[in-house]
């Protein structure tokens, strides 16, 4: 007898917490086979258990290694998924983030994970990656019409460049159409204040929370 | 006061050295900045056990008659830590009978920050971090030397060797070879180099097997990058230009003193 829905999103949930990033693929077939719906699968199953990983993390029961391969199950998974997904189930409001390690640091664990949680909670992320050109940031932010820029560095001697992308956006005239939010181990909320971004979270978890009060989003 | 000879320091292994000090072991070209009119050296070092070598190079060309306090080598892991320590240290000194007070560390992801003396001047390098630190020679160009994704390697970093090493059979145990292996890529793809830094105080063929271990574990080649002793010597010297910062009685460390000094200027 076939598996039922709920069972099958219980198997979701659970390949993503105990990062079954193989298993994860013969799950979501099964569950697509059994004609249910894909947008069901994704937010009860995967994203409900990269919540769960989240919560983990946040209690220090995972730590940062966890935390990614739960969400290589997470992204195996929605690569299953997401073509099965009905035009009125992908929500065409969802606000994008523009994210990158700024240029000089190749530090991007933090970056990641502040990745992997803005793209659980809806956001639409465009990840730049790691020892980002400035210039980069803005040039991304004007071509998606970005929501928020996110920065993120673990180095001191890099900080500063947070503070020369928001002067490189006041000059590009977009300043009033994009928030900015930064992170990283040497951040505080004085230097998010000094450069002028509007927002600053201490860790992955809070910087969805963060992001969310930025774009209004309750 | 004069300092205690009892004062207990924590020291590292290295022939030849007095570390405790004492004024009889100033040389004749004495005096120098932290000595007082009745020759007494009142001058302590607070220095990171990672840059044992290079404070070894300086103390013996400007530093003789100073004593030492040594902090464990990985506290820049976890900076709050790191100021804890190292403000107890300062307090220990001043209360050894300090007059200046001299770190041997960097700003150090913001360990240094907060840090001051009651009445002894609070003396440090101004470079965020012991390599680049390392990596200046000459006049002061910018603030920061080190390159994005290059592994940078003195023998005091080559102590901490089961740093990539150790971590990858780790995370073979917890979560097996095919995940290690993923994990290694995400912790450490960024980097594209491992390099000795050259700055003179220790011979890089004892880092040179270690070097090896860490290209091969990245995947990358190894390189070598003139580095200096420079900053150290200047530190223990009392030729205190803008590449070190000078803290007055009661003045705290701030993140803005490394701010490059060109920059502020405009």
């Amino acid at each position: 007898m076939a598996a039922g829905k709920e069972e099958l999103i219980e198997k979701l949930y659970e390949c993503v917490v105990e990062m079954e990033d193989e298993d994860v693929v013969d799950v979501c077939n099964e569950y697509l086979e059994a004609g249910y719906n894909a947008y069901d699968g994704i937010m009860e199953g995967l994203v409900a258990g990269m919540n769960k990983a989240s919560e983990l993390y946040d209690e220090e029961e995972y730590f940062v290694t966890d935390v990614l391969l739960c969400s290589d199950a997470l992204y195996a998974g929605l690569e299953v998924l997401r073509p099965h997904l009905e035009a009125s189930d992908v929500d065409g409001e969802a606000k994008k983030v523009v994210i990158g390690v700024v240029e000089g640091d190749t530090h991007d664990i933090g970056k990641n994970l502040v990745r992997i949680m803005l793209e659980t909670a809806g956001f639409e992320i465009y990840d730049l990656g790691r020892d980002v050109p400035l210039d980069a940031f803005v040039e991304k932010a004007k071509e998606v019409d970005a929501d928020i820029i996110a920065m993120s560095t673990l180095m001191t001697t890099t900080m500063s460049g947070m503070g020369t992308v928001i002067e490189k956006l006041k000059e590009a005239g977009i300043r009033d159409r994009v928030k900015v939010m930064v992170g990283g181990s040497p951040i505080s909320r004085k230097f998010a204040d000094e450069i002028g971004a509007e927002g600053y979270s201490v860790n992955a978890v809070e910087a969805v929370a963060v992001a969310k009060q930025l774009v209004g989003i309750e | 006061m004069e300092p205690s000879s009892s004062h207990v320091v924590s020291m590292p292994n290295v022939p030849g050295i007095c570390w405790s000090g004492s004024p009889a072991e100033v040389p004749a070209t004495a005096p120098y900045y932290g000595m007082t009119e009745d020759g007494a050296d009142r001058r302590i070092l607070i220095a990171c056990a990672m840059m044992e070598d290079e404070v070894r190079c300086a103390w013996e060309k400007h530093g003789r008659g100073m004593r030492i306090m040594w902090v464990d080598r990985g506290y820049h892991e976890k900076p709050d830590v790191l100021r804890a320590k190292l403000q107890e240290m300062i307090d220990e000194a001043e209360e050894a009978g300090a007059t200046q007070v001299l770190l041997a560390i960097g700003l150090c992801g913001n360990g240094a920050v907060g840090l001051s003396c009651k009445s002894a001047t609070l003396v440090m390098p101004r470079f965020d971090d012991c390599v680049n630190l390392m990596l200046q020679a000459g006049e002061r160009t910018c603030r920061g030397l080190a390159k994005a994704g290059v592994m940078y390697l003195t023998r005091g970093w080559a102590h901490d060797a089961t740093m990539v090493t150790g971590q990858r059979e780790l995370w073979v145990r917890k979560y097996g070879e095919r995940r290690a292996d993923r994990l290694m890529k995400s912790m450490w793809g960024a980097y594209h180099a491992v390099s000795l830094i050259d700055n003179g105080c220790y011979d890089l063929e004892d880092v040179e097997s270690y070097a090896q271990t860490c290209a091969k574990a990245l995947d990358v080649g190894i390189r070598v990058d003139p580095g200096s002793n420079d900053v150290m010597e200047k530190l223990l010297s009392g030729r205190w230009d803008c590449d070190i910062l000078v803290c007055e009685p009661g003045r705290a460390i701030m993140q803005e003193d490394f701010d490059d000094w060109k920059e502020k200027k405009h």
